[in-house]
């Protein structure tokens, strides 16, 4: 049966129909679930993290469950015990030793001995990675060695196992497109490795991946890439990430219909988020004269590279009046400030995979504009749910705004047309069917 | 012998002889001589003394001639054979033949298969003993006879005018009388007047001989092979200056320059020093009576205190003959040793040992200060480097400007050490800063002047070492050489960083030079056992089966590889995996990985951590030693498993193959192309055409062959043979410096043995093999792996010669052709 969904426009209810069987029956016992992320909310805000994060709370709050979460620790404030348990039952977390970023391996002596006492402590029937950073591939076999009867499931975010530039699949330095790896060229991007390096590190990632039962893919983009790389097809699915729910629904603020196009950037300020694309298409505007086009941008540079940080900061000396810098924002406004702009535009020069801000922008109703390649175009439907502009092309951006501006009817169709977001529970339930199904 | 002269007997009454002398009555006999007769009956001068009688002659007429005493015509008849014609024209003693000399003419001729005695009867005495004689042609003879030259070996006495010569040859007696004109010389004159009537006729027989024996170097060739010589030693000692020792005696002959011995060995009691370069001369002696001559020989050699003299060895054709000291010997001290040798020297008539040792004799000793640059004809000599290669060589690093033919010899000396240094077998390097630096202003244009040179020494010592440098002109110049700093790799790095050779000098270069100088250098550097510290992790199986031996060097990563792919394997628990760090540096960091990696696959192992790094086959054996498997497997850490199962499909071909010793897998590159399947030997003409080994179809696709497939070598990279066959083989040979050839080393050996060594094309493993560095800097590494390819020729070349497999693998019948690319 084929667990890969189709390109048919995701929804709450398709979900439940493509291809899982579920009679929608209480099973007899109820599974044990460990979550595992590579972080905690409480930690840091990344969507992995707050995706198994709310996948856990989901899970755990229907009845009858039992649902563990295990987060990483960086900081070393808790390093004499290995797993322990600050935020209190039914999570716990891991402080963070020796990791080999090239393989995803962890060197930690103590984190087999530890995680071995956890399982045999909690006994859990799956357990579900989301990611594998900080806890080493080589978790799953542990996994198997003292459960073997659990099943092992992993979400995946980003390239990481196909590429060593931080999982995104843009050269280094040059931060182009790549769209396959090779050791031959990856060398290439990293000069201190050989061939034989990359050779045997996606041996050894791969060895480990074969005792992982079932792998989940946010966009089908991205399960595309992995099934090249290698992964067997049956072994893949497609599941979207759980984002945090909204907070008690404000008024909602529909698109405007006239007045000037007011555009939204959310997010970090970086390269490959776009944004340099972004500044050089309203400054283009700014020339034209076309005021009727202003630009909000809410995001935090700080956290960018010196030498970036020092461009942005000679480019916003620049910046012309529809220039608008908002600073970072709290995620917990997020709605509110989505639905203070028309439009949100993601121009993104990488491939993304299935990005927090789209999923929260269809939970707000505002179209989205975005670079035509990856996961952002597949989330997002040319003239259905958005619009595309081609990557990295300030000049088609710009076009396509003052398109935009000048016939508002066609913001209008799109907000009609547009999917809606996932609900949380259709995307709980669809991973505890998955976890039935093994 | 109580009658000297010869009495009648009644047999010799002879009616038929002409007479019976005794009854000539009271007729004093014709040619009576008194002396003779005094000389033949010694009673007589008693009886004379006593007054029985007042004269010989008395003697005779009253008592001799009646008691048959013979007078000495009839006497001499008696003592003579027959009468042949002939003359001795003039005779003399020649001192430095250690003879009488005879030279006059014969109706008869003789020749050597009759062996030929010589007596010579003198007024006073007679005088028999080794002779030569020679016939040469005498235009005055008109054919009556030929020229005669006689050589008889004796002292020089007073023995009066000469009478007659006999000669005895097998059956008969010939005798020649000699009137009163025949003229005695002087010694020099003696030989003087014959030289030039022998040489009318070098090649008759014995001519040259004789010659010989009259030439100033010459003496008592008598037809005797030289290892027949005997002598003694009077005198020696060592001479510090000179760096030899000096030996005085005599000996029973001497020899020319072309005629001397091979070899010339002087034994003390508690050693033998062998020498490269000896001089003698010869000088005579009087007081030896002509039974010898005497003789000082100069012997190079340390000063090193061997005991006392026994003997000088001579060697000829592999036959020796001894000149021997005794408790007379004396052993001098230099200044004494100068004084009395310097006279002796001077009666040394040849003049090029009379110089030469004479030479060594008057020498100055070294005295801390560099005297080369006061020699008359400039020599530069300077040194970089200076490596001790303990016990037995030194290599010298440096440069040395000479113009031809001026550098006589040099040595490399020390209070204890004295060791002749060949310039021509270094290995040379050019050297043009030494051109343009020194060289141009004086006149040197040939930037050939660097060198790298191996002294064999017999001792070695710490003390100041320097070099002697000798001119023709007999000059002596000292330079000091640099202490000795380097051992160990860093010396050997230093020797070979220094050269680049091809082609044909490769071998030279080896065989002279690096080659001694390496092999003594590793020997050393592994003599003391390095300290090995053994943790184990996990608990290792006690009786394994299989036991995988693993040196790491450099990257340690691997091992996190290694043991993660073979985690999966339930049999990889019961395996007794050995990791030998051969990397000191790197210990606490492995220490760290493998507790983690023990962590993580819980595969247990062992870890030898060596205390100094020792090389590839060195460690492989500290492996050897501590495994229990019934096999063991020598595995490169960049090898990875294909199938988890090797272990066993490997060692089941061993067992189902009794013919094979050592089986390995195929090994590929991570891109799937072939790295080894099988080696074979190829010529290198750029290096002396030795032997490499290579690897047919590497970077190729697999050629989809299966099954078992013989090679004459494996690579050592991962190969599988039986634990007690490896420790009768003694793991791999530690002569191999680093890392290289010890795998086909090991094959050959097990060659010789009758066991062959094969592939299994069946099992696929991976060999991430790094690509060797072509860079200048590693220059050292190429002339390190020349090296090892020159103790590998050295031992196998003849045996690849006749290899069977030596071009390529028997193809076994059963091996079918799969698909390609499985």
């Amino acid at each position: 049966m084929t667990e890969v969904l189709n390109a048919a426009p995701p929804d709450a209810s398709d979900i439940a129909e493509a291809g899982f069987v579920l009679p929608p029956v209480a099973v007899e016992t109820q599974p044990r679930i460990m979550i595992i992320s590579h972080s905690h909310p409480e930690i840091s805000k990344g969507g992995a993290e707050i995706a198994a994060y709310q996948l856990y709370h989901g899970i755990a709050a229907r009845a009858g469950s039992h649902a563990w979460f295990v987060g990483c620790d960086r900081r070393r404030t808790r390093s004499e015990v290995p797993i322990s348990q600050p935020f209190g039952a039914g999570e716990y977390l891991y402080s963070v030793g020796e990791f080999d970023w090239f393989k995803f391996s962890n060197r930690d002596p103590r984190f087999p001995e530890a995680f071995a006492d956890l399982l045999m402590e909690t006994q859990p029937d799956i357990v579900h990675f989301h990611h594998y950073i900080n806890l080493g591939v080589e978790a799953f076999a542990l996994v198997k060695r003292i459960l073997p009867g659990a099943r092992v499931v992993v979400t995946l975010h980003e390239y990481l196992a196909i590429c060593n530039h931080h999982g995104q699949m843009v050269t280094n330095p040059n931060r182009t497109l790549c769209y396959k790896a090779n050791p031959a060229r990856c060398i290439e991007c990293f000069q201190e490795f050989s061939e034989s390096d990359f050779f045997l590190r996606k041996r050894y990632i791969e060895h480990f991946f074969n005792f992982v039962d079932h792998f989940v893919s946010p966009s089908q983009f991205l399960a595309d890439r992995y099934i090249a790389w290698g992964m067997p097809p049956n072994r893949v699915s497609v599941i979207e990430n759980l984002i945090r729910p909204p907070l008690v629904r404000e008024n909602f603020r529909s698109v405007e219909i006239k007045g000037p196009l007011r555009t939204g950037f959310f997010g970090q300020m970086s390269f490959l988020k776009g944004v340099n694309v972004l500044f050089e298409a309203a400054s283009q505007l700014d020339k034209e004269e076309r005021l009727d086009i202003s630009f909000e941008i809410f995001g935090d540079y700080r956290n960018q590279p010196a030498e970036f940080q020092k461009e942005l900061q000679e480019r916003m000396e620049k910046i012309g009046q529809n220039v608008r810098l908002n600073g970072p924002y709290d995620e917990t406004r997020v709605d509110a400030l989505m639905q203070s702009v028309d439009v949100i535009i993601m121009p993104s020069v990488w491939w993304e995979n299935s990005p927090l801000v789209i999923q929260e922008a269809l939970r707000n109703g505002r179209p989205v504009i975005c670079s035509d390649i990856g996961g952002m175009a597949e989330k997002v439907r040319d003239g259905i749910d958005g619009f595309h502009f081609p990557v990295g092309n300030a000049m088609a951006l710009a076009s396509l705004l003052k398109r935009l501006a000048d016939d508002r009817q066609l913001l209008i169709d799109v907000t009609c047309t547009a999917r809606k977001a996932h609900s949380m529970d259709a995307i709980i339930d669809a991973h505890l069917a998955l976890y039935q199904k093994l | 012998m109580a009658d000297q002269g010869i009495r009648r007997t009644a047999a010799d009454r002879d009616p038929q002889a002409g007479g019976d002398l005794d009854e000539l009555p009271d007729l004093v006999p014709v040619a009576f001589d008194e002396e003779i007769y005094l000389r033949a009956f010694p009673d007589v001068a008693q009886a004379i003394a006593d007054g029985v009688c007042e004269s010989p002659l008395q003697h005779y007429m009253e008592h001799g001639r009646h008691e048959d005493r013979i007078s000495h015509h009839s006497y001499l008849l008696l003592l003579h054979g027959r009468q042949i014609e002939g003359h001795i024209d003039f005779y003399g003693h020649n001192a430095l033949a250690g003879g009488w000399v005879f030279c006059g003419w014969s109706s008869e001729r003789w020749t050597e298969a009759q062996a030929p005695k010589f007596i010579a009867h003198f007024k006073n005495g007679d005088l028999s003993g080794e002779a030569i004689s020679a016939f040469y042609h005498r235009d005055g003879l008109l054919g009556r006879g030929s020229g005669l030259v006689l050589y008889i070996q004796g002292r020089h006495q007073p023995l009066g005018a000469l009478v007659s010569i006999d000669i005895r040859l097998s059956g008969e007696v010939l005798t020649i009388f000699v009137e009163s004109n025949a003229r005695q010389m002087a010694d020099q004159d003696v030989a003087a007047s014959v030289r030039p009537l022998l040489l009318l006729d070098p090649d008759a027989e014995n001519c040259r001989e004789l010659v010989l024996l009259l030439s100033t170097s010459g003496y008592g060739r008598l037809r005797r092979p030289l290892n027949t010589l005997d002598g003694f030693v009077d005198l020696c000692g060592y001479h510090l200056a000179s760096g030899g020792w000096f030996f005085c005696g005599w000996m029973t002959r001497s020899w020319d320059s072309e005629a001397g011995p091979d070899k010339v060995s002087v034994h003390f009691v508690d050693g033998t020093l062998a020498s490269d370069e000896t001089v003698t001369g010869f000088y005579p002696r009087d007081d030896m009576e002509g039974r010898g001559i005497g003789f000082v020989m100069f012997v190079h050699g340390s000063g090193r205190p061997l005991g006392s003299l026994t003997s000088i060895e001579l060697q000829r054709d592999g036959v020796a003959s001894f000149v021997r000291a005794s408790t007379a010997s004396q052993r001098l001290r230099e200044t004494e040793l100068v004084a009395r040798l310097r006279p002796i020297i001077g009666q040394i008539t040849e003049p090029e040992s009379n110089v030469a040792l004479l030479s060594f004799l008057t020498r100055h000793p070294y005295t801390g200060v560099d005297t080369l640059s006061a020699l008359s004809d400039r020599v530069f000599l300077e040194f970089d480097e200076l490596i001790a290669c303990p016990p037995g060589g030194l290599a010298v690093m440096g440069w040395m400007l000479a113009k031809p033919g001026v550098v006589r010899a040099i040595r490399l000396r020390s209070n204890t050490m004295n060791e002749p240094f060949d310039f021509e077998s270094c290995i040379k390097l050019a050297r043009p800063d030494v051109i343009t630096g020194v060289g141009v202003q004086h006149g040197f244009e040939d930037p050939q002047c660097g060198f790298i040179g191996y002294v064999p020494c017999s001792t070695l010592s710490n003390a100041d070492m320097y070099m002697e440098v000798e001119t023709t002109q007999r000059e002596v110049g000292f330079r000091k050489l640099p202490a000795p700093k380097l051992d160990g790799i860093a010396a050997i790095k230093r020797m070979l960083v220094a050269f680049d050779v091809r082609y044909n000098e490769v071998p030279r270069a080896y065989d002279r030079t690096v080659g001694p100088a390496v092999d003594l250098l590793n020997r050393n550097r592994l003599a003391n056992r390095a300290r090995v510290d053994a943790v184990e992790f996990g608990h290792v199986n006690p009786s394994p089966r299989f036991t995988v031996i693993i040196p790491l060097y450099g990257r340690l990563d691997f091992v996190e590889y290694q043991m993660a792919f073979m985690s999966s394997h339930p049999g990889a628990y019961e395996c007794e995996f050995i990791y030998v760090l051969d990397d000191p540096p790197k210990r606490r960091e492995a220490e760290r990985l493998f507790n983690s990696v023990h962590a993580r696959f819980q595969i247990p192992f062992r870890a030898l951590l060596m205390e100094q790094n020792v090389g590839f086959a060195p460690a492989n054996n500290v492996g050897l030693r501590a495994a229990n498997g019934t096999y063991i497997c020598y595995m490169n850490s960049d090898v990875f498993p294909g199938p988890l199962d090797w272990l066993e499909q490997l060692a089941q071909r061993l067992e189902d193959n009794p013919d094979l010793g050592m089986v390995g897998p195929l090994l590929l590159y991570g891109d799937g192309a072939v790295q080894h399947e099988g080696m074979l030997f190829k010529p290198l003409p750029e290096f002396g055409n030795w032997l490499f080994p290579d690897h047919p179809r590497k970077g190729m696709r697999p050629s989809g062959q299966t099954g078992l497939r013989r090679h004459i070598c494996i690579t050592g990279a991962c190969m599988l043979m039986r634990r007690d066959l490896a420790v009768e083989m003694k793991g791999f040979d530690e002569s191999y410096v680093i890392g290289d050839f010890e795998d086909t080393d090991l094959c050959l050996k097990l060659y010789e043995k009758g066991l062959n060594s094969a592939v299994d094309l069946d099992v696929q493993m991976y060999h991430l093999e790094r690509k060797s560095q072509a860079s200048s800097a590693q220059t050292w590494r190429m002339n390190l792996t020349l090296y090892n390819a020159w103790v590998h020729q050295k031992r196998w070349a003849d045996l690849i010669a006749v290899h069977p497999l030596r071009n390529g693998p028997v193809i076994d019948r059963q091996i079918t052709m799969g698909p390609p690319n499985r």
